[in-house]
């Protein structure tokens, strides 16, 4: 058991802190999945999609209610905050290279914000993905083609300076605060 | 072999590299890059200059302890966990044992019995295999 959280707990806390952009809420994110898959694995199917994606699928959804929760709360009706792009151009901007890259990635919509997690910095693939986000693999290759195109023209200006920013920041590389 | 159309859309949606590719699609991928191996370089420029910009946007890992939390609190709720999990390590454990189908009759047989059969006994699948293991474990104490 400690192998399987060890192996998905980095992921359910990235995929959440991808989506819902908050520490603190990703990992209690984290922690009611699986409570969640503790209570509820009889419900998993198998034939259906695998036990990873399931327990995935949950930590989604759980993000989604989640937001929904946010944009009753906090926005007016009617409010389109299509994928925080006003959050993201502030921040871009800033100076901070990491600052600038991650705000491009928060502003994108939810659903590309999701599939690059999954398949660029996850690194899942396409059919594991579609599972977890319950699309295709159409869909999924779809979502990502919009999400690069659309920080490829949000990074386009600052790209050169960022390039090297980040060169630079590797070489004398110090580790983030954990999320 | 993959066309160039393809290529292109491949290396738009997954990046430069071949890793992130999808499966199906790798195989003609590196066969058109070893045949075009300009037009390649060209058409994964764009595309390797975002994958290392977005090295800069990677999750950090979660907190230290947050692990043990989890596991702690799920030894916790698997000690009152409700019958179906009983069951389920009795079954997993049948399974384990070779007993199969003929263990898991033992304990009842009915169509919701049976489904918790099926699904506890697809050791396929390592990480049910664990979550099984674990709820055995707690179980028994």
């Amino acid at each position: 058991m400690q192998a399987f959280v060890a192996r998905t707990l980095p992921r359910i806390t990235g995929t959440a802190w991808r989506l819902l952009g908050d520490r603190s809420e990703a990992e209690d994110v984290a922690q009611e999945t699986y409570l969640r898959v503790w209570r509820n694995a009889e419900r998993w199917k198998p034939g259906t999609a695998r036990f990873d994606s399931w327990v995935m699928r949950i930590a989604v959804n759980l993000c989604y209610d989640r937001l929904r929760k946010r944009r009753e709360i906090t926005l007016p009706d009617g409010y389109d905050r299509a994928g925080g792009e006003a959050d993201a151009d502030n921040v871009l901007a800033g100076k901070d290279s990491q600052q600038t890259v991650r705000a491009a990635v928060a502003g994108l919509p939810e659903r590309q914000r999701l599939a690059l997690e999954l398949c660029h910095f996850q690194e899942l693939g396409n059919i594991e993905a579609a599972e977890i986000m319950e699309v295709s693999v159409e869909a999924i290759e779809s979502l990502l083609s919009r999400a690069r195109r659309s920080l490829r023209q949000r990074l386009a200006e600052d790209a050169a300076d960022l390039m090297g920013a980040l060169a630079r920041g590797r070489s004398s590389h110090s580790p983030g605060e954990p999320i | 072999m993959m066309d160039q159309t393809r290529f292109s859309e491949l290396v738009a949606a997954y990046g430069a590299d071949p890793k992130r590719w999808p499966d199906a699609d790798r195989p003609g991928a590196l066969a058109f890059m070893a045949s075009q191996p300009a037009i390649a370089r060209e058409l994964k420029a764009d595309a390797g200059e975002l994958d290392v910009l977005l090295e800069a946007a990677r999750a950090a890992p979660p907190s230290a302890g947050l692990a043990g939390q989890i596991l702690a609190t799920g030894q916790a709720q698997t000690r009152f966990a409700p019958q179906w999990a009983r069951l389920a390590a009795v079954l997993a454990l049948s399974a384990g044992l070779g007993l199969g189908w003929g263990g898991a009759s033992l304990s009842g047989g009915g169509q919701g019995e049976a489904a918790y059969a099926l699904a506890f006994s697809s050791f396929s699948e390592p990480a049910y295999e664990e979550l099984v293991d674990f709820i055995e474990d707690e179980v028994r104490r």
